[in-house]
């Protein structure tokens, strides 16, 4: 028993590390972590240190989730068993970054997880990486996403946005574009 | 996203979750004497009455195993499950037809058996396998705790008992707490639930019977618990898997038991046969994703065990090397020790063939860490040249540039 209640605390202790309370983003200038982006439309905020998830309609449908300031040995994505996730280490180049998004997602419920052009871009004014990436979630639901990062002084930051491959990605892309091309390192 | 679920379902499935090959210790008395016909406690096509409490139970482990076909943990290769299915078969004999084979992306070494014959394994369990004796040795295991009915029996015994009361009154004062779902968590926390010494080793003894039944070589029952004894001794971490061993302390003495059983079989029955070969055949194509899984978990240590063990195995050995060089270079210490005997395993790798077209990728990258810019080109234009399509062409490209 004293097995489970660990399995279980450990289990409730993610649940209240992921699931916080919302907070609006009101349109305009934004900082998130070490970042700022100008954003046209109000979001719903969850954070929980380095990173921030920004929804409208709901997580399940559609997020843009900004990591920022990630430093050496930190898992890339908040949520359950990070002791398990792969981490980020900092000499990691761009390819080593997306086999770590690519391992961190897949380790999630998810199938047919796919990295798409994967290519060098310019970051907050950075030299950097983008790619796209689909996959099904356990409910046999499409997906789709794009995710644009770079690493500057030894920390990574990267935003991703995803979101259900019927509707709801196309329907906020243009706006993260615009959100993704704002980016700047405060 | 983050996605979530509900904690009682969880709950529930883990105290169904009939089998888990995860335990039973010593076995003082065990005979190999039992009939198979007086352990068919469950007959062929038996379904439980529906207001009975096994029929209740059925229902919910349906409803269980309605969410397992769309799950995304599903290891959707057709083949590959008809050839789980068809060993399950050969050892189940006249319930074959009632038993249903699901196979989960999994990385760890686990299998299950719920009442209502829906069978589960794990990926992670297929990858530490030897040969098909192995695997039936785990399934045939299963099977006996599912002819005896112990997942019933688990599952009164928990429902009796205070501590699952207290446990249940937990989740209903918690109702509406969500619970991130996992299907690795789900089988770890069944484990923990631990089927009493008597039905483990009445699940061993019938596990063996089948297997001899069948015409596999019994002694693959200990030797795939003694794989596993080694595997674990060199985790560092003891983390998720050592759940399983947690809470059976003497996995050395029911191999003694296993191997004590095999003898008594052979001298009655011969042998039998390992089927290797057409182990190797079936899921050999599928292990370079299973030895990336086993990379993804970090547990460097162990995860080196296994694939030095499965070097010695021999079996497309240059893929094993390629891997044993991906633990390395995923953990880098900061010494670069790490890196040079990322080189030394690709070498390996590069000499014994067989390895996947990835590895010049990651060659080239190490070269590149080391500050070997003409070797790490080589190997990045190789790699281009193996796999010209590859999705991150772009961005070899742009290394191979910059280093010019």
């Amino acid at each position: 028993m004293k097995s489970l209640a660990r399995v279980l605390s450990l289990s409730f202790l993610v649940f209240v590390a992921a699931c916080g309370q919302y907070t609006l983003v009101k349109p305009g200038k934004v900082k998130v972590g070490d970042l700022s982006v100008q954003s046209s439309m109000a979001w719903s905020q969850l954070s929980s240190g380095d990173a921030y998830i920004w929804t409208v309609d709901g997580q399940f449908l559609h997020e843009i989730y900004f990591v920022t300031d990630l430093e050496d040995n930190e898992p890339l994505l908040i949520g359950r068993g990070e002791d398990n996730q792969p981490k980020f280490k900092s000499g990691m180049t761009s390819i080593e970054i997306a086999d770590l998004f690519k391992n961190s997602l897949a380790s999630k419920s998810v199938r047919d997880f796919e990295i798409k052009n994967l290519r060098p871009a310019t970051f907050a004014a950075t030299e950097g990486f983008r790619f796209e990436f689909d996959y099904r979630t356990s409910d046999g639901v499409d997906k789709t996403g794009i995710a644009i990062g770079g690493v500057r002084n030894k920390k990574l930051s990267l935003i991703f946005y995803h979101g259900t491959r019927l509707h709801y990605f196309d329907r906020y892309k243009d706006e993260v574009e615009a959100i993704i091309a704002s980016a700047k390192f405060s | 996203m983050v996605k979530f679920r509900f904690l009682a379902p969880l709950i529930l499935a883990a105290l169904v979750l009939s089998g888990c090959v995860t335990d039973s210790p010593e076995g003082e008395g065990l005979v190999a004497s039992a009939e198979f016909s007086k352990i068919l406690d469950l007959r062929p096509g038996e379904k439980p009455a529906t207001d009975s409490l096994e029929g209740g139970l059925w229902m919910a482990v349906e409803r269980i195993e309605k969410n397992m076909r769309t799950s995304g943990r599903l290891y959707r290769e057709e083949a590959l499950r008809e050839y789980i299915s068809d060993i399950t078969c050969r050892l189940a004999g006249a319930s074959c037809s009632d038993i249903r084979v699901y196979i989960v992306h999994v990385p760890y070494f686990n299998a299950g058996m719920y009442p209502n014959g829906m069978m589960v394994v794990n990926t992670g369990l297929l990858l530490r396998a030897r040969n098909e004796a192995q695997l039936a040795a785990v399934l045939g295991h299963e099977i006996g705790h599912y002819l005896r009915r112990h997942g019933l029996t688990r599952f009164r015994n928990a429902r009796d008992t205070s501590n699952f009361l207290a446990f249940f009154q937990i989740i209903i004062g918690a109702a509406g707490v969500p619970l991130v779902g996992d299907f690795a968590g789900l089988v770890a926390m069944a484990s923990l639930s631990a089927y009493s010494r008597d039905d483990e080793r009445e699940a061993d003894r019938i596990g063996l019977e089948l297997m001899a039944k069948a015409g596999y070589d019994p002694r693959e029952a200990a030797a795939i618990w003694r794989q596993l004894i080694e595997e674990q001794k060199a985790d560092e971490e003891g983390r998720q898997s050592s759940l399983f061993f947690a809470s059976h302390p003497e996995p050395e003495e029911r191999v003694d038991t296993l191997d004590k059983l095999a003898t008594e079989i052979i001298k009655k029955q011969g042998a039998g046969e390992t089927h290797r070969s057409r182990y190797r055949q079936v899921v050999g194509p599928h292990r370079t994703r299973f030895l990336r899984d086993e990379t993804v978990l970090q547990r460097y240590k162990r995860a080196h065990k296994l694939m030095e063990m499965l070097e010695k195995d021999g079996h497309a050995v240059g893929e094993v090397q390629f891997f044993r060089g991906e633990l390395h270079r995923q953990r880098n210490d900061t010494e670069k020790k790490d890196l040079e005997k990322a080189l030394e395993f690709y070498d390996k790798a590069i000499g014994s063939g067989s390895y996947p077209p990835q590895l010049y990728k990651y060659l080239g990258l190490v070269h590149r860490k080391l500050g070997n810019k003409i070797k790490s080109v080589d190997a990045l234009k190789e790699y281009l040249r193996r796999a010209p399509n590859a999705e991150d062409r772009l961005m070899i490209k742009s290394m191979i540039d910059r280093s010019a």
